[in-house]
């Protein structure tokens, strides 16, 4: 392992003033499930961690009507254990609970999954779907990045080198109810995805009203797929229109073969679990 | 079977490594001595290139203490010296003298006061590398004319052995007449079946701790399965006397046999300390582990004849297997295959012909069977095959031909053979049938939906130790020092070691059984070479068979001892008095028989006789079992498989295992349990794989992407059902034969009979993954629709 320096801060002007001054030889860590094993594969060369892990005021779930808030640092098993997560947004809560092993659940934070911006960020695919935005400040400025603009390839974000994520925040909808994460992985617990999906939607007389759906590791970056749902608004589904759809949904994704799977393999689950989860939300809701 | 009551033998108690539990357990890893370096290792990035300088000096200039290939002894070991001298291939020195053979092979190391100074200096180390050759990655590529060799020569024993097309060793077996067998058959099936290359993933990776002694000798703390062995090579190595050497015998945190060999650590850690003139320790990290061993993977071409009626009349078996940069004795894991393979069935007539080949990846070794379920799988994929053509009931062409009670088995490979005195094959086939409804059984053809349930059944053995009445080509002994002390407790000193599978307790209890002591007041330690007789190693499930066996003879001895100074005492003569177990006492006693109330304990005695300078009761012999009887264990195992995604889950398993009597009924299931877990990897999930192109790990050394089945692959407990056969060996302590590696062998195989069941689809390939159950299964889909068609078109 390398040798690096260490700063635990206590607040987040702290964090922002060191980020002001240090910009790119700072890392920010907060659980370190992704920070420590970069390190020690020598992917990132730190110079300086920053570990706002201790950071209490960025530790929140809050919901205000129908606007939700989370902090970057509440952890997946902050996510599991909260009633209103479980309760009303729950695709968020299915996430959480096929993210990695209890262990690392209990370190690895929401804002870290993100700023990571692996494919296969399980958190990724469900606030895409709930249409999320992040919260996003530097030293004495604030700013807001659609989930669906942060990610720009695997491991590239659209965060400055003085940025941090500070939240997440989302609305909820009529689309929020119930909501659908599927996760295929090489095995039932510690799986980094081979294909994950995260759907939402609203269905009025068999008729598609609204869908938002989001896939992760089918794509350089945990994906949207616009024309699948443009695709399926406003019709009535049938077992024609799902494999209709599915094309659609090959024709969005653009995988890469790698030691968990294939291209091909991947491209076809994308559309397997694409109708698994439009079957499976439809079963709920007639 | 014998009927016996035992006080001790196969009831449960508290494991004697309490430290496991409570975290106060010390492995190598955590021997620390006043004084010590920090050593670390550099590893070669290329997988086939010429080392033509090392140079240190920067690194010395911090103060470092290093070592490079010119610093070692130029004397070619392997370090596993569990086979005859004449009988093992050695092409190996500490660090490589001319190239390396593998991308993680050490090449140089250095030790500083601590492990980041060590690595600063790590870094400061220059290697001038000289021609680079192509990885050869595959057993073919290995082979051809043109291949760069990796070895020139190499030594077998005493004689220099030149290397052609790269095939480290060859093994060909013939027993009767394979043509004239094949010319009776009326059935002839032939495939060709793989298995991969796995890593062990055992929890601790390995360590070593060496202080110099002022003697000019040396104290090693290891990560070994056998610290006699250790022992006897370093000596060697480095040139010191037997005696010098001593191996500290510390517990393991698992290992699977990949430390049957002395580990490639060892003797760099202990060059150093050498050199250094102070005590060093190195601990491998996970990366350093994962690029020193893996399992031997196989390659069988298998083609077997039968009578109409299920007879077999002929088996051709030809293997071959890509070893690595090294070859840890794939000499007589050839040997062992053919063993395994001669004696599942009654062939009758059968050749054998295995190809060991070098390549440029990690060296592979023994793990968990040694070749048994490499060979299993295709054998017991091919019955089921066969069964299919003859039309016959898997179970019943197992129990028409399988090898059983008064035929001979090969304990290990074709020079140690015995005969079999116990066997619960019939047994376990037919209730394990019972258990998992075998009868209820469908054909794939009458299967439907997207999720496909299957059921499958296989069969397997392991040796227990490697004895028969020859010794042949195979070093087995063990033994031990027992004394009863002054208060009546009990020391076994013994270099046995336990890999966590229950092999100490097993040793208590015997030694609790024969001298009739409380099981907690019979202690058994961490030892050293220097304190204990020589004990081959523990590998080949020998643990309770050998390691027991030798414990048992001490332990009968003392008691001989014991009853003679006790008639002294009685004054009567030995014969006429008893020995037994008063629970109410919690000691062991002693009366002349009839006369039960004029006993007294042993600790009185034993206390009699240090008070009146007699001595201790005390005994110190090794032992050998001249017998190798086989432990079979049967496999039911139900799958379930998704045709739209090709995941595969495992809803229930039966398994039954025959291991004699058995010494640790929780222990035993324990292993059973945890061998299927990790059976299910090699069978569905786990394979090393190597990119071409650099001959690098693809998984990098990290167990990221190095994946073993976690505890939700497992059936519910509920569903997983273990029964023990009802049998007795006559010739091992109390009856009793081993587990361990028996309970991995059929697993893959049932698995893959299972997913055959399920959806009428035969894998050769091991692992099953997902994605091959999904191409497989789009195939069938294809063709059968095709054939659909065609009967249309036939209508017309």
């Amino acid at each position: 392992m390398s040798q690096f320096r260490y700063i635990s801060p206590k607040t987040k002007e702290e964090v922002l003033k060191i980020l002001e001054e240090e910009k790119s030889e700072a890392c920010i860590v907060a659980g370190g499930s992704n920070v420590l094993p970069y390190i020690r594969d020598k992917i990132i060369p730190p110079k300086l961690l920053l570990d706002i892990s201790g950071i209490e005021e960025l530790n929140y779930i809050k919901k205000n009507g129908s606007n939700w808030r989370i902090g970057a640092t509440t952890t997946i098993s902050d996510l599991i254990s909260s009633k209103i997560i479980r309760e009303e947004c729950n695709i968020l809560c299915q996430a959480a609970e096929q993210f990695a092993d209890p262990l690392v659940r209990n370190k690895a934070t929401i804002g870290g999954n993100l700023a990571d911006a692996s494919p296969a960020a399980d958190t990724a695919p469900p606030l895409l779907a709930l249409d999320a935005g992040l919260e996003v400040e530097s030293k004495g400025k604030k700013r807001e990045i659609f989930l669906k603009d942060f990610f720009l390839g695997p491991r590239k974000t659209a965060l400055q080198d003085d940025e941090m994520i500070t939240g997440i925040n989302f609305k909820s909808d009529s689309l929020n109810k119930p909501g659908c994460f599927i996760k295929l992985g090489l095995r039932q617990a510690m799986a980094i995805s081979v294909v994950t999906v995260a759907m939402v939607l609203e269905i009025e007389e068999n008729r598609v009203k609204d869908i938002r759906v989001a896939m992760g590791s089918v794509a350089p970056i945990p994906l949207r797929l616009f024309n699948a749902e443009e695709f399926l608004k406003n019709k009535h589904l049938n077992d024609d229109l799902i494999e209709e759809a599915k094309n659609k949904v090959y024709e969005e994704v653009n995988p890469i073969s790698d030691i968990r799977a294939s291209a091909e393999y991947r491209c076809y689950i994308s559309g397997i679990l694409f109708k698994r989860a439009l079957e499976k939300l439809t079963n709920q809701t007639s | 079977m014998e009927k016996q009551q035992f006080d001790f033998v196969g009831k449960d108690f508290a494991i004697k490594n309490v430290g496991k539990v409570t975290g106060k357990e010390v492995y190598s890893g955590d021997v620390s001595i006043p004084g010590q370096l920090y050593a670390v290792v550099l590893r070669s990035p290329y997988a086939h290139a010429e080392i033509k300088k090392v140079d240190y000096s920067e690194a010395e200039k911090m103060g470092a203490i290093c070592i490079g290939p010119e610093d070692v002894p130029d004397y070619l070991y392997n370090e596993r010296i569990v086979s005859i001298p004449d009988k093992t291939y050695r092409d190996r020195t500490v660090l490589p003298k001319d190239k390396v053979r593998h991308v993680g092979e050490a090449l140089a190391t250095c030790a500083a006061e601590t492990e980041e100074e060590a690595l600063a200096a790590l870094k400061k180390i220059k290697v001038e590398w000289g021609r680079k050759w192509k990885p050869l990655v595959t057993l073919e590529e290995a082979m051809e004319d043109e291949a760069p060799p990796i070895h020139d020569y190499v030594y077998l024993g005493e004689e220099k052995v030149k290397i052609k097309n790269n095939i480290a060793c060859t093994r060909d077996i013939e027993v009767g007449d394979m043509e004239r067998g094949f010319e009776e058959a009326d059935t002839v099936v032939e495939r060709t079946f793989s298995t991969p290359r796995i890593y062990h993933l055992q929890m601790e990776t390995k360590s070593a701790v060496c202080v110099p002694e002022a003697d000019g000798g040396i104290t090693v703390w290891v990560t070994s399965q056998g610290i006699h062995n250790v022992r006897i090579l370093l000596g060697n190595i480095f040139n010191l006397p037997l005696n010098k050497v001593n191996v500290k015998r510390v517990t393991l945190g698992g290992s699977f046999g990949s430390s049957i060999q002395m580990n490639s650590i060892t003797p760099i850690c202990v060059a150093l300390a050498l050199k250094a003139k102070r005590p060093v320790k190195l601990v491998s990290t996970r990366e350093d582990d994962l690029y020193d061993h893996a399992k031997y993977p196989l390659i069988t071409k298998l083609k077997v004849g039968a009578k109409k009626d299920g007879t077999l009349t002929a088996a051709h078996c030809r293997v071959w297997v890509e070893i690595g940069g090294h070859n840890i004795q794939a000499y007589p894991y050839l040997g062992c295959v053919a063993g395994w393979f001669a004696s599942l069935y009654r062939w009758k007539n059968l050749k054998y012909e295995g190809k060991a080949v070098y390549t440029n990846k990690v060296p592979t070794c023994a793990m968990q069977g040694y070749g048994n379920p490499q060979i299993n799988f295709a054998v017991e994929s091919l019955m089921d095959i066969l069964a299919e053509e003859l039309g016959m009931d898997p179970i019943e062409l197992r129990l028409k031909n399988y090898v059983g009670k008064g035929e001979e088995f090969w304990g290990q490979g074709p020079t140690v053979r015995s005969i079999i005195r116990s066997c619960g094959v019939e047994e376990m086939l037919v209730e394990g049938a019972k258990l998992a409804e075998w009868e209820k059984r469908t054909l794939p053809l009458e299967k439907e939906g997207e999720i496909r349930r299957g059921i499958g059944v296989a069969r397997g053995f392991h040796t227990s130790g490697t004895g028969g009445p020859n010794p042949g080509e195979t070093i087995d002994y063990s033994g031990a020092t027992i004394k009863i002390n002054e208060d009546g407790s009990v020391d076994v000193l013994t270099a046995l070691m336990d890999h966590g599978g229950g092999t100490w307790e097993a040793a208590a209890k015997i030694v609790a059984e024969v001298l009739k002591v409380p099981y907690e007041k019979v202690g058994i330690y961490n030892v050293d070479t220097r304190t204990t007789v020589f004990d081959v190693n523990t590998h080949a499930t020998r643990g309770v068979y050998c390691g027991g066996g030798a414990v048992k003879y001490v332990a009968e001895k003392v008691k001989e001892l014991l009853l003679n100074y006790a008639a002294t005492l009685f004054k009567d003569l030995p014969e006429n008095l008893e020995l037994s177990c008063n629970h109410e006492l919690g000691q062991a006693v002693i009366y002349p028989r009839e006369i039960p109330e004029n006993y007294k304990t042993l600790g009185e005695i034993a206390e009699y006789a240090h008070i009146t300078s007699w001595g201790t009761l005390a005994y110190t012999a090794t032992l050998r079992q001249k017998n190798c009887p086989p432990c079979f264990i049967t496999h039911f195992v139900e799958v379930e498989v998704n045709t739209r995604t090709g995941e595969i889950s495992i809803p229930r398993a039966v398994i039954l295992g025959d291991s004699g009597t058995i010494l640790n009924p929780a222990l035993w299931e324990g292993q059973i349990i945890g061998a299927f877990s990790r059976g299910l990897g090699f069978a569905l999930l786990e394979e090393t794989k190597y990119d071409l192109k650099e001959g690098k790990l693809e998984c990098k050394g990290m167990i990221t992407d190095y994946k073993i089945p976690t505890t939700l692959e497992m059936p519910k407990l509920d569903n997983l059902l273990v029964r023990s056969a009802h049998t007795y060996e006559p010739t091992g302590p109390f009856g009793a034969k081993g587990i361990g590696e028996a309970a991995l062998s059929s697993v893959g195989s049932a698995v893959a009979n299972a997913i055959y069941n399920a959806i009428g689809i035969r894998f050769y390939e091991l692992p099953i993954t997902p994605e091959k159950v999904l191409k497989a299964w789009k195939e069938k889909e294809r063709e059968e629709s095709q054939e659909r068609v065609g009967d249309k078109l036939n209508e017309y």
